[in-house]
């Protein structure tokens, strides 16, 4: 029996050697696919799908890989020999590569750090829209047009993110002018009235509303309204309008921008600013 | 026939609820009803009729219409009372209840009180064999939001201001509901309570004619720290389960709300 063992297959390798690389070769398939498994139970939470299942594969086949270099001295493969030649090969792929590479890599880095989510509205290097799909080399988004963009990950990875959908609230606001004759305090009590009947106009965080300034024409209010991010744009454009039939309602003007012209000298009337005239 | 084009048998009132005479509540219906079915709910107008061999329901009011064809050999409509449901769909699950007067509760206490809270209403289609089907959801009540914790983290809940009762108010049940409440100051300090959140998974509602309920209990741990839960339980004998609307998701969402930024 030992004799049949110690016996070569080929070279210096025998049976013993070739039945050891096998054995040792299935326990690492087994510890990698229990470690494939044990990700996805433990990530589910917290990655999507897709990205679980390239994360597993990736982690998968790195296991086998390294058990397969491991195991090449035992099967007389002398992987020094491989290095050069792969590392030439990998040289050269490596610099025909270099953007894949980058992207991938960033791509992996934007799965760890989540800045944006699939269904988040962004704007990513320039680019406004919903996050349609976010791949291992590129993300796509949704213009709020209609169009489809693909970005690559190294770009969404060096950009400046806003995610507007990322919190669950968000603020907007208007300026309100009314005309100086009109009393504000009235107009911000019928504000305020419309934003408490308005159901995604937030209780808390509280509205705020308040004269922020005098301006040449208008006595200038300003609203600002927390609403759920996801239904912050309706409510916007729900509520400006209410907000200018409310406020004429109530007999308040809001008034254009006007400038008083004076032409010529009326001996009637004093010219302010004029030499010669009283101030 | 059109819909509605026999309103003069319409039993309009037939869902009015009044608290002026209780006994007037006794066998409020919450159905069944076998069609021709009128209804006024509030400023809502409910009807199911006959139209060849189908049924039309339609639900007029509070500026929505909804016409639905139901394809059955008999129809059988009947209400529940539901969880107070978002709009837009999927907007939030957690119900902010604020109370209208602060509660301040003694050291390692344990005390029920008693709070109103909004519903909204289920109506439900049974065929002969009693196989039962969500038809229409609406609700008498006007909704409003709010943020419970900060603007990073925090939960957007359905708001609700209450007053505490000490026993069960009076309330017309197909617009609030009576929720009890069963404090317990675990700490050793005194509390002061202002609001608490629900989450709508685990909402256990009974309803009788007169009387929909909750019971839950509200457990202070710490300075900021709350949990609530939801119990099994009708707070009066002879209640009827409610139709759910959230089902209670196995591990995530177990009807259990930590109020980790404040009471």
């Amino acid at each position: 029996m030992v004799d049949w063992l110690d016996r070569a297959v080929y070279g210096q390798v025998t049976w013993m050697n070739l039945m050891v690389a096998i054995l040792l070769f299935f326990g690492a398939l087994i510890i990698s696919r229990l470690l494939a498994l044990q990700l996805r139970r433990s990530l589910k939470e917290k990655l999507d799908r897709e990205h679980l299942e390239i994360l597993a594969k990736v982690v998968s086949y790195g296991i086998i890989i390294i058990a397969l270099i491991w195991l090449m001295p035992m099967l007389g493969i002398e992987p020094s020999g491989l290095m050069v030649a792969g590392g030439i090969v990998a040289l050269a792929i490596g610099f025909a590569s270099q953007s894949i590479i980058g992207n991938l890599i960033s791509g992996l880095f934007l799965m760890g750090e989540r800045p944006v989510k699939i269904g988040d509205l962004v704007k990513i290097s320039d680019e406004q829209g919903i996050v349609e799909d976010i791949h291992i080399i590129s993300t796509s988004i949704r213009t709020l047009e209609g169009n489809f963009i693909r970005i690559p990950n190294e770009t969404v990875f060096t950009s400046n993110i806003t995610n507007y959908t990322g919190n669950p609230v968000r603020r907007f606001g208007y300026s309100v002018g009314i005309s100086y004759a009109d009393d504000a305090n009235l107009a911000m009590k019928v504000i305020r009235d419309l934003i408490e009947e308005h159901p995604l106009a937030l209780v808390n965080p509280e509205p705020q509303i308040f004269v922020k300034n005098l301006g040449d024409s208008s006595v200038d209010i300003t609203v600002r309204i927390w609403a759920p991010s996801s239904e912050w744009y309706r409510v916007k454009m729900e509520l400006l309008w209410k907000i200018k039939k409310a406020i004429e309602d109530a007999g308040i003007e809001i008034p254009f921008p006007q400038h008083v012209v004076w032409f010529g000298k009326d001996e009637a009337k004093e010219v302010p600013g004029e030499p010669g005239t009283s101030q | 026939m059109a819909p509605g084009e026999n309103r003069a048998d319409e039993k309009t009132g037939m869902l009015a609820w009044s608290h002026q005479d209780d006994s007037q509540n006794e066998g409020v219906p919450w159905g069944p009803f076998r069609s021709p079915v009128y209804l006024t709910l509030g400023g809502i107008r409910i009807s199911m009729e006959e139209k060849g061999s189908n049924y039309i329901y339609r639900r007029e009011g509070g500026g929505e219409t909804v016409d639905k064809v139901i394809l059955a050999e008999t129809g059988i409509l009947r209400f529940s009372p539901v969880e107070p449901l978002p709009r837009p769909p999927g907007l939030s699950a957690h119900l902010l209840i604020d109370f209208a007067w602060s509660v301040v509760m003694e050291p390692r206490a344990e005390r029920s009180i008693y709070v109103l809270f909004p519903l909204s209403i289920a109506a439900i289609i049974e065929n002969r064999r009693k196989e039962d089907n969500l038809l229409d959801l609406f609700s008498l009540n006007k909704s409003k939001y709010t943020l419970y914790g900060n603007v990073r983290e925090g939960l957007i809940c359905r708001y609700w201001q209450s007053e505490i009762y000490e026993s069960i108010p009076p309330a017309n049940p197909f617009e609030l509901g009576i929720l009890q409440i069963e404090i317990k100051n675990s700490t050793a300090k005194w509390v002061e309570i202002n609001k608490a959140v629900f989450s709508a998974y685990g909402m256990k509602i009974y309803f009788s004619p007169n009387l929909v309920t909750l019971n839950a209990v509200m457990k202070i741990a710490g300075d900021q720290t709350a949990e609530t839960t939801f119990i099994d339980k009708p707070i009066q004998a002879g209640m009827h389960e409610a139709w759910c609307q959230f089902i209670p998701k196995p591990l995530t969402q177990q009807g259990r709300t930590i109020m980790g930024e404040g009471y």
